[in-house]
């Protein structure tokens, strides 16, 4: 089997296909601590590519709530246990990816989702919290509660665990942005794909028998906008660009800026192998050890980076960009206290305060002769 | 290429074949009449072959332990088509692909061209095959109408809104993947239950442009008989000659759906001897 380098576990590793990376690669930065679980992103998608027959069931864009909400259910802590315990206290991931551990006659080590797994999305994840504060949590477990929000959508992995599936090769990564697409005319409805994308993001259609996925919005990535998930975030906290790899980092593409110089956002679960391109600010207030396990080597680093934040101009500059332009953010510049976002061919897109100008009202309101409540 | 395919049989006969393949071939019986055959009782009188179907281990994903072991084939033909009465044990019928489910299917394959047969695993690039694949899934289909997802699923919420429903075609087409494309797997109105391809190795199966092929199944609780039929001269590209006299060799496969059998993961035969009689 040929080998490729997977810079986000630190080495080379086994894919059926040589490693051939395209001209740019899509990305996007989601920030966990930002978002509201209002699921506008899952139904702007759901109304822009999902509202046809067979796909009702599908949320291309789907947002859970972690630890206890999956969908389908049980996604992640399914293969992880089948993949065994995955250690990545190291910068170099010594443990198996899922192409590595693949059963002997198998590509990529996955699972097919039972029917019911599809079902209840969202419902009753947050009822661990419990029914009314004096009566105590609901769900008693071992550890202390936490929880946060967890957006996802298609990775558009550079290593694609759903094409290294397919054995029709219907499955293909554009050259020009690394959108990974499922060739509708070619797609046979094995299911394949299915149970090889460990973030079960390909999805069988049964009226058009046939498997379709998250299309990163590439009719609008072509006209520089970014796709419409990103752009209906109203927690604004999404990013969309392009990543490099590591050796090519540009300090001035806000994507790389937070992936490799900043290094706060995280691939999600990157020992699978897949190198996948969504990456996440982890949440703040979730012990190490479950985000080591979610988003790799480095993960409580870049939790106390992002805490210094406030002391740190440059970073607070994209974080700023986060949400402010509908176009895509090819290079920002920080000017003072604005941060300023410009598109590929270098037009400004973007232009936002780093603080936000606040007012202290005082207390009395002389003019009034009335005092003020901060309900006012 | 085929060296490597034919050493990887060879590895796999003592797995898969219980019983010896029949290479004293199949006899395909003439009998009076002319065009598609769909009757079971047309096979009165044509003799069956059992043969032994094998894992399906030359490609990944593999099928080391398939469902299906033999095979039971009786063949015909008219004054001009031919027809094949295939029958394998599935007390399990699935006629209808669900999201975690798959439906049975049952194919043949002819060399297109005379002459030594290519690879009998789907051909090899060069060697060219012709495949007729019945679907139980498309039969549903044709019989009670295109799946929909409240019969797959009575209590599921059924969406009210589709885009396309409510654009001009054209614009409606976008919404449509691969049914405004074209894709044969997402026909909505089916002319027949067997698809009729070609393929030139793993991988590369293509439906014909031309599809000429039907047939239809029954499952009793205990067993598939299932008749596929296609006219004796060629019909489009790519497909074999069955002229009366020819003397050419066919091959099957077996998928049983509800064991998680699609696409590689199959039983399947080498090539067995057939002559169409004169
Ligand atoms: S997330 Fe899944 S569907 Fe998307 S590219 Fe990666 S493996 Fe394929
Ligand atoms: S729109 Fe943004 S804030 Fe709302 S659920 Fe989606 S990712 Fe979270």
């Amino acid at each position: 089997m040929p080998k490729v380098h997977n810079w986000q576990i630190g080495r080379e590793m086994e894919y059926p296909y040589e490693g051939a990376r395209p001209k740019r690669q899509f990305a996007a930065v989601f920030d966990t601590n930002k978002c509201i679980a209002c699921q506008t992103c899952s139904l702007a998608c759901k109304g822009a590519w999902t509202s046809g027959r067979g796909q009702e069931y599908m949320f291309w864009n789907n947002v859970e709530s972690k630890p206890y909400g999956f969908f389908p259910l049980g996604w992640d802590v399914k293969i992880l246990e089948k993949l065994g315990v995955t250690d990545q206290k190291t910068p170099v991931y010594e443990g198996r990816t899922l192409f590595e551990a693949a059963p002997d006659g198998e590509r990529v080590l996955g699972y097919l989702p039972d029917d019911a797994d599809w079902t209840f999305v969202n419902v009753g994840e947050d009822d661990s919290a419990g029914v009314g504060i004096d009566r105590g949590a609901f769900l008693e477990i071992p550890h202390m509660q936490w929880m946060f929000y967890l957006a996802r959508i298609c990775n558009h992995c550079t290593y694609p665990a759903c094409l290294a599936s397919c054995p029709r090769q219907s499955i293909y990564k554009r050259p020009e942005d690394g959108v990974v697409l499922i060739d509708q005319t070619r797609c046979r409805g094995y299911r394949e794909c299915v149970k090889g994308c460990p973030y079960k993001k390909t999805f069988y259609n049964p009226v058009k028998k046939v498997s379709e996925k998250c299309i990163a919005c590439y009719p609008r990535i072509e006209e520089g906008r970014s796709s419409t998930c990103m752009a209906a975030c109203i927690g604004r906290i999404r990013l969309q660009g392009f990543v490099s790899t590591p050796e090519n980092a540009r300090e001035d593409n806000p994507i790389d800026f937070l992936v490799h110089v900043r290094k706060i956002a995280k691939p999600l679960y990157p020992q699978f192998g897949t190198e996948p391109n969504v990456y996440y600010v982890p949440p703040i207030h979730v012990p190490g050890a479950f985000l080591s396990q979610m988003f790799g080597h480095g993960a409580d680093s870049a939790v106390s980076t992002y805490r210094g934040a406030a002391e740190d101009k440059d970073l607070l500059a994209v974080l700023t960009l986060f949400g402010s332009s509908p176009m895509l953010i090819h290079r920002f510049r920080r000017e003072g206290d604005v941060a300023v976002g410009f598109d590929e061919s270098g037009t400004e897109v973007a232009r936002a305060p780093l603080y936000e100008p606040s007012i202290i009202r005082p207390f009395h309101d002389a003019a009034r002769g009335a005092y003020r409540h901060n309900t006012t | 290429m085929r060296k490597t395919l034919f050493a990887l049989l060879l590895v796999a006969l003592p797995a898969g074949a219980e019983e010896a393949p029949a290479l004293s071939g199949i006899t395909m019986v003439r009998v009076g009449g002319a065009g598609a055959v769909l009757d079971v009782e047309a096979f009165a009188a044509a003799p069956a072959s059992r043969i032994a179907l094998l894992p399906q281990v030359a490609a990944t994903p593999r099928n080391p332990a398939p469902a299906t072991s033999a095979i039971e084939v009786r063949a015909l033909r008219n004054d001009d088509h031919a027809a094949f009465l295939l029958e394998w044990e599935d007390d399990t019928p699935d006629v209808r692909a669900t999201l975690d489910g798959f439906g049975d299917m049952v194919a043949l394959q002819f060399p297109v061209a005379a002459g030594a047969p290519p690879v009998p695993f789907m051909g090899n690039p060069g060697g060219r095959v012709q495949i007729l694949q019945w679907r139980a899934d498309w039969q549903t289909d044709m019989e009670r109408g295109a799946t929909t997802m409240r019969e797959l699923y009575p209590n599921s919420y059924a969406a009210d809104f589709h885009h396309a429903d409510h654009l001009p075609a054209a614009e409606a087409a976008a919404y449509e993947g691969a049914v405004s494309l074209g894709n044969p797997m997402s026909v909505q109105e089916r002319k027949s239950a067997v698809q009729d391809l070609v393929a030139e190795g793993f991988g590369s199966l293509t439906p014909r442009a031309t599809q000429a092929a039907s047939g239809r199944g029954t499952n009793d609780g205990r067993r598939w008989r299932v008749v596929v039929t296609r006219p004796l001269a060629p019909a489009g590209e790519s497909a074999a000659d069955l002229a009366p006299g020819t003397s050419t060799n066919v091959s099957f496969a077996v998928w049983n759906g509800s064991k998680g059998e699609v696409g590689a993961r199959k039983a399947w035969a080498a090539w067995v001897p057939i002559e169409v009689p004169k």
